[in-house]
């Protein structure tokens, strides 16, 4: 691996260890550093002073970058108010920190990095890394919710490695080649039974670390006990960055092994999820447990957008960017909710935020509004792609129709459950408005202003990377 | 010829404490068990190191360290665990989870004889081993249970991805085990943590993980 590759993990890791060793007065100082050091990669990126190995690649790292900028943002605010109502002391501020850095390098690490193992290490450490986060408010929740991640993302990890390593050695090429960067299509003979038998089980390894059903059980559970920030990074990147693996692995091993027969796997996972969140996302009463059923739906759309691929895969890739950023917003407004309202449950007098808070309300409007895929919201751009593309090839039309049946009953869940929380009335001594801290609202702001023009602003601010990525997506193997 | 019956002696070693740890009733017999596991992946990584691999021999040396003096110590320092749970609490009998497992080895073994494995019935003993340890995660509700069946899936996949990977360089069998090791000992340390926050040892009476 190039020295340039590693450079931003090793310095979001040691800034992470600074925070352990540091006073706790500290933190901030040393993860406003760290926002620093993803800014100055994206100027060199910018700049051409910092190549990545691939269109995918840049354009991955962008989304860790600007998502994890964000997070990071909201996190120092959040945190405090979070921390002050748990009673954490300095020492769990600072493993608090720690961890998050860990995290959003092995972030950086998934979207950089290119060797399979390496890259099975970094979903590792991203994992190991959220277990903890997960786990950070330490009641019994949280902790029950960390122990189930843990397990069954474990679990997963280890099919991933023996699959990869079954997988690659069956190519019969040296370990110096377990690299998609410097992979030569079409010159691999290699045992296309134990490929294929590698690839799958790999593919259900990180499939596990998606959160794709039949493997998603840990997620709703994780999802809506982390703090907002983790939730969003888990939703919005850590998902991805799974499947991301998955499609790089199943561009090297292409050549002796029919694409058709990797590609239905992920299209039979996608559909799998789309009908687990159509079958549970109508009945939630948490909103980051509702949020957390709309990420296996969404992380459902990118894996059939793959499986497709064409057009639908450029759809796939984009919807990567357009789900994080609607996520994002939607995870940490929730934080909001539950800081000011003390519960996230409708049920529990999480309602009329449209009244009571009307910044937080109006920008879980705008985001409920984008990730159940309406137009003009980024979501409906990427969302248009996949499902156009399904059509376009006709052994992919049938599971195109499920799925276009399976969104509009999503569509309809969330549509049912959301006024619950946005303009229903609580009961009567709790009409008042409440205060909504600044500190919280501006990084929510910018996220919004990205959710609503993102979907063809960005492809345009950065035409040059989109026109490189759709040409290479389009000429991919999957 | 001595090397490859050894081979699969180990991996029969591995597979039968896979069995073992699924099925026991204590925590300190699932610890023995452990041992003795990490005693057959030791003697698979010499067998291999033995065979053209030598700088396994450091695995294996790294291997006996962890897995006998750490690991199980890690796990065993929080009192209530180590001294108290007794039981094997089980959605079926333990009857039924034997059969289960006799029937995912023989479909270990039948994988093992798809063409292209350099060692068979190794390869196989160890898929059977390995989908063992996946039921032990579904079948057993014991908290500490079911960290054990996470070092043993662990432990296995350790072995199995070095056995398979062998023939493309010892490096690669030396980084995979040593990355499976480091992941081992933060699961023991993970797990000892949720046994001190957690005053249930039985899965079913936690909310989350049964809704």
């Amino acid at each position: 691996m190039s020295i340039s590759l590693a450079l931003p993990v090793v310095i979001l890791v040691v800034l992470a260890v600074f925070i352990l060793a540091a006073p706790a007065s500290w933190t901030i100082w040393l993860e406003r550093m760290a926002m620093g050091v993803l800014v100055v990669f994206l100027a060199l990126l910018a700049g051409g002073q910092w190549r990545l190995p691939d269109a995918l690649a840049t354009w991955f790292y962008l989304v860790v970058a600007v998502i994890s900028l964000f997070a990071l943002w909201f996190s120092e605010p959040y945190i405090r108010r979070e921390s002050d109502h748990w009673h954490w002391n300095g020492v769990q501020g600072k493993q608090y920190g720690s961890l998050l850095l860990i995290f959003i390098a092995s972030l950086v690490a998934v979207a950089i990095w290119t060797n399979f193992l390496w890259l099975w290490l970094a979903i590792e450490a991203a994992t190991l890394s959220s277990v903890f986060l997960v786990g950070t408010p330490r009641d019994r929740g949280a902790i029950e919710a960390a122990w189930k991640y843990l397990l069954v993302t474990e679990a997963g990890g280890l099919a991933a490695l023996v699959g990869t390593a079954v997988a690659l050695t069956a190519t019969g090429d040296p370990v110096s080649h377990w690299n998609y960067a410097s992979w030569v299509y079409g010159q691999h003979v290699g045992n296309a039974r134990w490929i294929l038998i590698g690839a799958y089980m790999a593919m259900i390894g990180y499939a596990t670390k998606a959160g794709l059903a039949p493997f998603h059980t840990w997620l709703p559970d994780a999802h809506s006990e982390a703090p907002a920030p983790v939730s969003a990074l888990l939703s919005g990147l850590k998902l991805a960055g799974a499947v991301v693996i998955v499609y790089h692995l199943f561009g090297v091993l292409t050549p002796t092994v029919p694409a058709q027969n990797l590609k239905d796997g992920l299209v039979i996972l996608g559909l799998l999820s789309l009908l687990v969140a159509a079958a549970f996302v109508a009945f939630q009463t948490d909103l980051k447990r509702l949020w957390a059923y709309s990420s296996i739906e969404h992380i459902g759309l990118i894996s059939l957008g793959m499986g497709f691929g064409g057009i639908a895969l450029v759809g796939a890739v984009f919807h990567i960017w357009t789900h994080a950023s609607s996520k994002t917003l939607l995870f940490q407004n929730a934080g909001t909710v539950r800081l000011l309202y003390h519960t996230s449950k409708s049920t529990q007098g999480a309602k009329a935020l449209l009244a009571r808070t009307p910044w937080t309300g109006g920008m879980l409007a705008l985001g409920s509004a984008a990730i159940v895929g309406l137009p003009p919201f980024a979501p409906f751009w990427s969302e248009w792609l996949i499902l156009v593309g399904g059509f376009q090839a006709a052994s992919n039309r049938i599971p195109d129709i499920i799925a276009v049946g399976l969104l509009v009953v999503i569509f309809s869940g969330i549509a049912l459950r959301i006024p619950n929380w946005l303009w229903v009335p609580g009961s009567h001594d709790r009409q008042e408005k409440i205060r909504e801290p600044w500190g919280l609202m501006a990084p929510n702001l910018f996220l919004a202003l990205l959710v609503l023009a993102g979907g063809i602003g960005v492809p345009i601010l950065v035409h040059p990377l989109w026109h490189h990525l759709t040409r290479e997506l389009l000429k991919s193997p999957i | 010829m001595a090397e490859q019956l050894l081979g699969r002696i180990f991996a029969s070693l591995i597979w039968i404490m896979a069995i073992s740890l699924l099925l026991v009733k204590a925590h300190r017999s699932a610890q023995a068990s452990y041992r003795l596991q990490a005693v057959g992946e030791a003697g698979l990584l010499a067998v291999l190191a033995l065979n053209h691999e030598p700088w396994l021999w450091l695995d294996v040396g790294v291997v006996l360290a962890i897995k006998e003096l750490v690991i199980p110590r890690i796990l065993s320092s929080h009192r209530e665990v180590a001294s108290q749970d007794y039981g094997a609490k089980s959605a079926v009998g333990m009857a039924f989870l034997l059969m289960v497992a006799g029937i995912v080895t023989a479909a270990g073994l039948a994988l093992g004889e798809v063409p292209g494995l350099a060692h068979p019935l190794m390869s196989g003993v160890l898929i059977g081993a390995w989908f063992i340890s996946f039921i032990h995660l579904s079948a057993r509700y014991e908290t500490w249970s079911l960290s054990w069946a996470l070092l043993s899936l662990d432990t296995v996949s350790g072995a199995l991805a070095v056995s398979v990977s062998g023939p493309l360089g010892e490096f690669v069998g030396v980084g995979i085990e040593l990355a499976a090791l480091a992941m081992a000992v933060l699961l023991a340390w993970l797990s000892r943590k949720i046994f001190t926050l957690m005053q249930t040892t039985d899965v079913r009476d936690v909310e989350e993980l049964t809704g």
